[in-house]
């Protein structure tokens, strides 16, 4: 009775080493996919909106951190990556905004991984969210070093040169 | 009169009315006769639709608390039935068969999904 759908080879082989409770969790999902299938649109629809559901469900079901450490950690990365800004606005203040730029950008990637280690982010948005991160610092690097030194960016050697060729 | 739980699910999914009514009507049928389950695949059978779109719109009624998905797990060789539960958790604690004597593997099982009402009693009338 159980379906053959898209992941139906993959769950196969992979069924020897799954519990009842996965593989009927699996056989419930491949109906839904089957049913995407549908000639009847309305029918359709509703299928791929239970799919997203049901694995929405079960990324929650599988997370591998309880709410309430979720909360705490998130709360506590918030407030670090506040202390953080304001140290570095007080007591560095030449570099302060990249500084801060780079703790709430950490702060951010942490909180993500949180999120996605507790069920409510998936590793394909996670890897987003770090790109977008990381092109944001990115690009604030040559403004804030065009403020430093020559000699001190000579020294790190990775920076871009300026626009006049400096 | 329809149950106002139904109504509510026929507006949360205006599109499947049709499909719901007769698919309330069936069920409404097989509980008359003194069925317990729905199973999806006579109810399939009996709309003109695959096993999977009848589970879609028995699941809708599922999450509209109006259905229950249970599990009735099955031993593989001797083809009886070992238990029925409504959490799918529980299907990793299905209880010792008798008939072969023994605690079966996974794959020495057979789950059939079904559906129930969640009241026990008739779904709704179809209006």
């Amino acid at each position: 009775m159980a379906p053959r759908g898209q992941n139906g080879k993959k769950e196969e082989s992979a069924g020897n080493s799954l519990s009842l409770s996965e593989q009927t969790h699996l056989q419930i999902l491949d109906y839904f996919r089957v049913a995407e299938n549908s000639e009847h649109p309305a029918i359709r629809d509703a299928a791929i909106e239970l799919v997203k559901e049901t694995s929405r469900y079960q990324q929650e079901q599988s997370a591998r951190l309880s709410p309430t450490l979720t909360m705490l950690i998130a709360v506590l990365i918030l407030i670090s990556a506040g202390v953080s800004s304001w140290y570095f606005f007080v007591y560095y203040t030449a570099h302060a905004y990249i500084l801060s730029a780079i703790a709430i950008g950490l702060a951010l990637v942490g909180a993500c991984l949180l999120a996605m280690f507790s069920g409510h982010l998936s590793q394909a948005n996670f890897v987003h969210v770090v790109g977008m991160v990381w092109s944001k610092i990115a690009g604030l690097i040559p403004r804030s070093q065009a403020s430093t030194p020559p000699s001190s960016l000579s020294e790190q050697g990775s920076v871009p040169p300026n626009d006049d060729g400096s | 009169m329809s149950s106002p739980k139904f109504e509510r699910v026929k507006q949360n999914n205006p599109r499947l009315s049709d499909f719901l009514d007769r698919l309330v009507g069936y069920i409404n049928s097989q509980i008359q006769e003194g069925q317990t389950y729905i199973i999806p695949k006579l109810a399939a059978a009996a709309l003109h639709l695959t096993d999977a779109e009848a589970i879609v719109l028995l699941e809708i009624l599922a999450k509209g608390e109006i259905l229950q998905r249970i599990y009735n797990v099955y031993c593989r060789k001797y083809d009886t039935l070992l238990a029925t539960v409504d959490n799918i958790d529980a299907l990793d604690e299905i209880p010792h068969c008798d008939d072969c004597d023994r605690d079966h593997d996974p794959r020495e099982l057979v789950v059939q999904i079904a559906y129930r009402p969640k009241n026990g009693n008739a779904v709704g009338d179809v209006a």
